[in-house]
């Protein structure tokens, strides 16, 4: 009885000072809401599959290395951009008539550079990450712009090839294959992050970059590797997102960076580092699909998705801030 | 000068630009000593400790380490070395828990590779406690942490990796009254174990009751470098505010 009583006492706190467990209430909160004005119309099987997961899974994909680049302390706001790069480009790659897969690799890889490249700037010349991936966001765009008409296309076969692996339906037609993909990927950035050196590096860059340094823990060395880390998945999303769709416009995921650090920081980061997880981004993103789909489904228009994802993000700010402070003196 | 000695640090200068930050120092440390270091702000005690562990190098000078000539390009590689320093504001992250914190750098891993989590909690509780520092989790974030606490995390931590010269800077600065007498008795602890190390202060005050030897530090010149039995108190303070002793005097005070 006794030990029961202290397991439930121990699950109870590890709830309890659960990093994302500001972003689980407020995602509760909001589907409560919705329930409570639409009824179960959000919880169907085509809107799970088709409006939440879809275009969640894509977005998720990129939260997560966001969220983890903002705990060692830097951003990146080129994510969009890439994102494009990456619907866009392998697009282009079908069309020159590459093997669907040599083109995955190739596409991955220039993504991977782009990283490359904005950790080489940033780091090595000191120019803040904030500015050098604005800058970044900027440039890749208009690259996307200039060398594609605003809706590539690409043959069917190349494009089926990687949509029988992003877009089988699965689990009676609640989610696609990408899903699952989703789910792997999730697991192994939780494990690099909360199990492995590699990841109380990435905490210690964000919270205290010259103790970091002190201690051999090689902080640069692991925002590098986040750069990188973070435009590989950007383009990898922007590849899935336009192969499981068929389609994609050079205009793609505008706007997706700010949307990244929401979800990010609705999962408990903050803007200064040192503080986050992966699962708060995931459940972050999740929140902001159920948002956006929700205002569409109550009828109201669209336009307010933004005006209510604002007023979340704060919220969210304000739990993260006083609530989780208060919780942790209490239960640790 | 003695043969043994386990830090030795020859005519080191340091120019950041134009400021001569320090003016051909010499510098030692032998085994099982603890020397304090003592000057104004700006004298350039920082500097010279920052030069020891290697964020930056010298602008002239030679560093002895265990009677090796050494050049230590980073800190990692003086921690390697053997010498274990905790700086102001650069010994701990506030965000982190205690154990995360006490492995930072050296984290052990389990059988599958990933971070040992139940060995770093084990032993960063232990660490602790071998100081005689009760915290009730090592899962506590250290800015839930009084001042005292977190050097006593940072004294424990040097403790448990071994070393053979250890370096505070300021270590009770901020710190109250009996929080000061912890950290001393933490020092006091490192002289047991025949350890050594260097404490560096602004005031006289803060390391004259545990230090062997002082030294004294102004305007990137060495002034004074005696036992602790040799000198007084009073001349120390009068020295690093540069009340006594003047510039012919400073010459045959180095030794
Ligand atoms: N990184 C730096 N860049 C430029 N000047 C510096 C730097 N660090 C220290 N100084 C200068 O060197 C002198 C000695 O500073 P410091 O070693 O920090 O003194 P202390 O630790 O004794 O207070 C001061 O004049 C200070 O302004
Ligand atoms: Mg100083």
């Amino acid at each position: 009885m006794k030990k029961i009583r202290s397991l439930g006492g121990s699950v109870g706190r590890t709830f309890l000072t659960w990093k994302a467990l500001s972003s689980f209430i407020s995602l509760i909160a909001v589907l409560a809401f919705f329930y409570w004005q639409v009824g179960d119309i959000l919880f169907n099987k085509s809107i799970v599959r088709g409006s939440i997961l879809d275009l969640g899974v894509n977005w998720a994909i990129v939260a997560m290395p966001v969220a983890m680049l903002m705990i060692s302390g830097e951003f990146d706001l080129s994510v969009g951009s890439v994102y494009a790069l990456g619907a866009c480009g392998i697009f282009k790659l079908f069309q020159v008539g590459l093997h669907p897969l040599l083109a995955f690799v190739i596409i991955i890889a220039a993504c991977a550079l782009i990283g490359l490249l904005h950790a080489s700037i940033t780091l090595r010349l000191g120019i803040p990450s904030f500015i050098t991936t604005l800058a970044g966001m900027w440039f890749w765009r208009s690259v996307v712009n200039a060398m594609w008409q605003y809706t590539p296309t690409a043959p069917q076969s190349a494009i089926n090839y990687f949509d029988n692996v992003f877009g089988v339906r699965l689990g009676g037609g609640w989610f696609y294959s990408k899903f699952l993909i989703l789910v792997a990927i999730f697991a192994i950035l939780w494990i690099v992050l909360e199990r492995t050196p590699f990841g109380n590096s990435i905490f210690a860059a964000g919270g205290n970059y010259d103790a970091a340094l002190a201690r051999g823990s090689k902080p640069d060395r692991t925002k590098m590797v986040l750069f990188v880390l973070t435009s590989t998945l950007a383009g990898f999303a922007g590849v899935v997102s336009a192969t499981s769709a068929g389609a994609t416009m050079t205009n793609t995921a505008t706007g997706l960076e700010l949307y990244m650090i929401a979800a990010a920081v609705i999962g408990g980061a903050s803007l200064t580092g040192g503080v986050g997880s992966v699962e708060g981004a995931f459940l972050g993103t999740f929140l902001l699909r159920y948002i956006n789909t929700g205002v569409i489904q109550m009828g109201i228009e669209s336009k307010w998705f933004q005006g209510i994802v604002g007023v979340v993000l704060l919220l969210a700010a304000v739990l993260n801030r006083n609530f989780r402070r208060r919780v942790i003196k209490r239960f640790t | 000068m003695s043969e043994n000695d386990l830090l030795r640090c020859e005519d080191i200068h340091k120019y950041f630009g134009k400021v001569h930050a320090l003016e051909g120092v010499d510098f030692d440390v032998g085994e099982a000593e603890v020397v304090g270091l003592v000057g104004d702000n700006g004298a350039g005690k920082s500097t010279l400790i920052k030069v020891v562990c290697g964020i930056f190098p010298p602008t002239k000078g030679k560093l002895f380490f265990k009677g090796e000539e050494r050049h230590f390009s980073s800190p990692q590689e003086s921690l390697q070395a053997g010498i274990e320093s905790i700086q102001q504001d650069q010994a701990l992250v506030e965000e982190m828990d205690i154990k995360r914190n006490f492995f930072l750098g050296r984290e052990p891993k389990n059988n599958a590779g990933l971070l040992d989590v139940r060995k770093m909690a084990r032993e960063s509780m232990n660490g602790l406690s071998d100081m005689g520092l009760e915290i009730r989790s090592p899962d506590v974030e250290v800015n839930e942490l009084s001042g005292g606490q977190r050097q006593g995390i940072a004294i424990a931590r040097a403790l448990h990796f071994n070393f053979d010269l250890i370096i505070l800077d300021e270590p009770t600065n901020n710190l109250s009254i009996k929080e000061s007498k912890k950290v001393y008795d933490y020092i006091r602890e490192l002289k047991r174990n025949n350890l050594s190390a260097i404490l560096i202060s602004h005031a006289i005050q803060e390391v004259y009751p545990v230090s062997d030897r002082i030294v004294v530090l102004r305007n990137g010149k060495k002034i004074i470098d005696k036992a602790r039995e040799e000198i007084e108190m009073e001349e120390v303070e009068n020295a690093i505010i540069g009340d006594i002793v003047e510039e012919g005097e400073t010459e045959h005070l180095m030794m």
